[in-house]
């Protein structure tokens, strides 16, 4: 059986699945952020498996800049976690609850 | 082709489960970096070896260091003891896995034509391999986005140290 967009598609759909069920249900600050690499990776699969269907270049482009925002959100993701974790000594994510008043 | 794509496959769900389920956060992180190893796999099958590569040395290089790094200077003992699932945890499994299989049915039920564009795979080999062609895309045609991308960079760097230089101040 050859390998076709499809399957590519479904494989970048299960991994975006586990990603929000683990952004969903993770408490832990720094998983919820795993979670959310997950699915961006996910949606690099797609873009490529679309770049590669309709021979262009574009989606590979995408790919790189999803990698790049990617990065950025690690790092002031992680950032405000650290400040987190100083002022209150957690990072759980029900204790991050101050604007909730 | 056939076989490897279903062993890459494999890994990469599994781990994703991985990530998802370990209690143990260094675990997840270990779990993601298999992840991101067997995407990169994928991409190769998908002839975006450039990709690959950046996906190897960006994710499962930097951005994974950063999150070790960060578990590491949190104290590993109070994470453990932390409760690391919420309590609406069934409710999410079920929530996530209807989702997935609306997805799944959209995708299988949907045609998605045969456009082709000018870049295959001869066309790609006479410019000079994927990275030297994906170059000329990047700084012709996406020239604006990739100049945006790099102001978001340097915003994003300034974001992290401002931030926590405020936590400092605030000490």
């Amino acid at each position: 059986m050859e390998i076709t967009l499809t399957h590519y598609l479904i494989l970048a759909a299960v991994m975006f699945g586990l990603g929000i069920i683990g952004f969903i249900t993770r408490r832990n600050m720094v998983t919820v952020l795993m979670s959310v690499e997950l699915m961006l990776n996910a949606v690099n699969i797609n873009f490529i498996a679309f770049a590669r269907h309709f021979q262009q270049l574009s989606g590979q482009v995408m790919s790189l800049f999803i990698i790049t925002i990617a990065a950025c959100e690690a790092a002031v993701g992680l950032a405000i976690i650290i400040v987190l974790f100083r002022s209150r000594r957690s990072i759980n994510v029900d204790d991050a609850n101050i604007l909730k008043y | 082709m056939t076989f490897v794509f279903y062993l890459l496959g494999f890994v990469a769900i599994v781990s994703s489960i991985c990530v998802v389920s370990f209690k143990n956060p260094i675990h997840s992180a270990l779990g993601l970096v298999a992840a991101l190893f067997s995407t990169a796999g994928i991409y190769i099958l998908l002839n975006a070896e450039f990709i690959a590569v950046l996906e190897v040395i960006i994710y499962a290089g930097a951005i994974m260091v950063l999150f070790l790094f960060v578990l590491m200077c949190l104290n590993i003992r109070e994470l453990k003891m932390m409760p690391q699932f919420n309590i609406l945890r069934p409710i999410a499994i079920v929530v996530g896995a209807f989702l997935l299989v609306y997805i799944v049915i959209i995708i299988i039920q949907s045609n998605f034509g045969n456009f082709t564009g000018v870049y295959n795979e001869a066309k790609i080999i006479e410019l000079g391999g994927n990275a030297k062609a994906l170059g000329q895309v990047l700084y012709s045609r996406f020239l604006l986005p990739f100049e945006i991308i790099s102001i978001l960079l340097l915003v994003a760097m300034i974001g992290a140290i401002t931030l926590m230089k405020e936590g400092l101040r605030g000490k």
